[in-house]
């Protein structure tokens, strides 16, 4: 009889146990998925603020355990091209994921690469943009961009032209297959 | 030896289905086209208590319906968003400096499935989608190093021009979109210590406008256009249409 009560003791607190780390695991995973494009911009953009205009990283400061390392213009140059190669594919899919890469990078620090953002956007051809589009617009100080989202969003609202010969008559308003072209 | 049949099989299926895909040609010359216009038309009178009322509709082309449209063109079919021909998967447009003319590329950009330039005619459809960056030149403004290595460098406005044309003659259905606006590009080309060109780099940017009773959207004519075409890119060695001979 007390083997076995000890023998139960020790199953259920080990299954306690297990429960509970399992149960921290699985919160750790899902706080590190990307839930907003603020998010995902932190976690996606391969260049972040402090490498790409590293002003001046200050060497005598000891107590700094992280200095950003200076970015020469070759690679601040090769990091935008990267990303906007990235954003011209993304912008050709169709999942959500995609999506939230490139309004992660409407508020990238380079200016390229936002302009970018915004075009792949519009390559991208879904609604579900215009809100934050339009929310980064009313935010933004610079007119001209301004005028890029905004027309980005207009743009969005409206409904694809059924180009392809077929069907053309009966759907011509509707969006093209979604497809990953 | 059922086995060996059944390897033999699949292989020839496979064959079969890499077959399909066709690779028209090749560039290494080109720059990546991002279409972004809006096209107007008339919508359907409506009459209410004796007052009729007729608004314009707008509607969307970008990158993707081209494709869409590039690739009924080319018999390439879509089903439950499988295409049939994989080789069209993550396909692009283009604009290839090479043939001077819009094509669909495959992913790697290199590969072309087909020249949109030169169109299709065939089976009754009549297509093609033309771009002329330089339909009309206007000034420039250069900075040329003249030394080994050097660089020349120069941003140009011009005027562009481009018709998306689709006819078919068994369904009757007829789409012309087309316009001209001010483009543009900004070019670099760089050479070095031997005066052997290294690379260049461009963009274009051109806004088409036109209203026309000839701007036609299926059958419809009066219909106007506006937007963006734009196009980034860089390659090795010299352009073969923007590097200056000089």
């Amino acid at each position: 009889m007390k083997p076995k009560f000890v023998f139960a003791l020790l199953f259920s607190t080990l299954l306690i146990g297990g429960i509970i780390f399992f149960a921290k695991q699985s919160s750790q995973k899902s706080a590190a998925k990307p839930l907003s494009p603020a998010l995902v911009e932190t976690e996606t953009a391969p260049i972040a603020p402090t490498s790409i205009v590293s002003s001046n990283p200050s060497k005598d400061s000891p107590a700094s355990p992280v200095i950003p390392k200076p970015v020469s213009d070759e690679q601040r140059r090769a990091a935008i091209d990267a990303e906007t190669e990235r954003l011209s594919s993304w912008a050709m899919q169709n999942d959500s994921q995609s999506l939230s890469n490139i309004l992660g990078d409407l508020t990238s620090p380079e200016k390229e690469i936002r302009t970018a953002a915004i075009e792949a956007a519009k390559q991208f051809g879904n609604a579900a943009a215009i809100p934050t589009l339009k929310a980064i617009a009313a935010k933004d100080n610079d007119a001209e961009e301004q005028t890029a989202l905004l027309d980005a969003a207009d743009f969005l609202s409206l409904p694809g032209v059924d180009l392809a010969g077929q069907n053309s008559k009966t759907s011509r308003e509707s969006p093209p297959a979604q497809t990953n072209f | 030896m059922k086995l060996k049949l059944t390897s033999i099989a699949i292989a020839a299926i496979l064959c079969a289905a890499n077959s399909k895909a066709t690779i028209l040609g090749i560039t290494t010359n080109y720059s990546k086209l991002n279409v972004s216009l809006t096209v107007y038309t008339n919508t359907a009178t409506t009459t209410n208590n004796g007052v009729e009322h007729t608004s314009i509709g707008r509607a969307r082309i970008s990158n993707k319906e081209l494709l869409a449209a590039f690739a009924d063109w080319n018999g390439v079919t879509i089903s439950n968003k499988i295409l049939s021909d994989p080789t069209w998967k993550n396909a692009q447009l283009i604009y290839d400096w090479q043939s001077n003319q819009v094509c669909v590329a495959d992913s790697s950009g290199t590969n072309i499935l087909f020249y949109a330039g030169t169109g299709i005619n065939s089976g009754g459809t009549n297509g093609f989608f033309t771009l002329n960056w330089i339909d009309g030149t206007g000034p420039f403004s250069r900075t040329r190093v003249t030394t080994n290595p050097g660089s020349d460098k120069f941003t140009e406005d011009d005027r562009g021009f481009f018709e998306y044309s689709y006819s078919n003659s068994n369904t009757g259905d007829s789409t012309d979109v087309w316009g001209r606006g001010g483009k543009v590009e900004q070019f670099a080309q760089y050479w070095d210590s031997n005066g052997n060109f290294t690379s260049w780099s461009d963009s274009e940017s051109f806004r088409p406008i036109n209203a026309d009773n000839t701007v036609v959207l299926h059958n419809e004519n009066f219909c106007a256009v506006d937007g963006t075409i734009s196009a980034s890119g860089k390659g090795k060695g010299s352009n073969p249409f923007l590097t200056p001979d000089e």
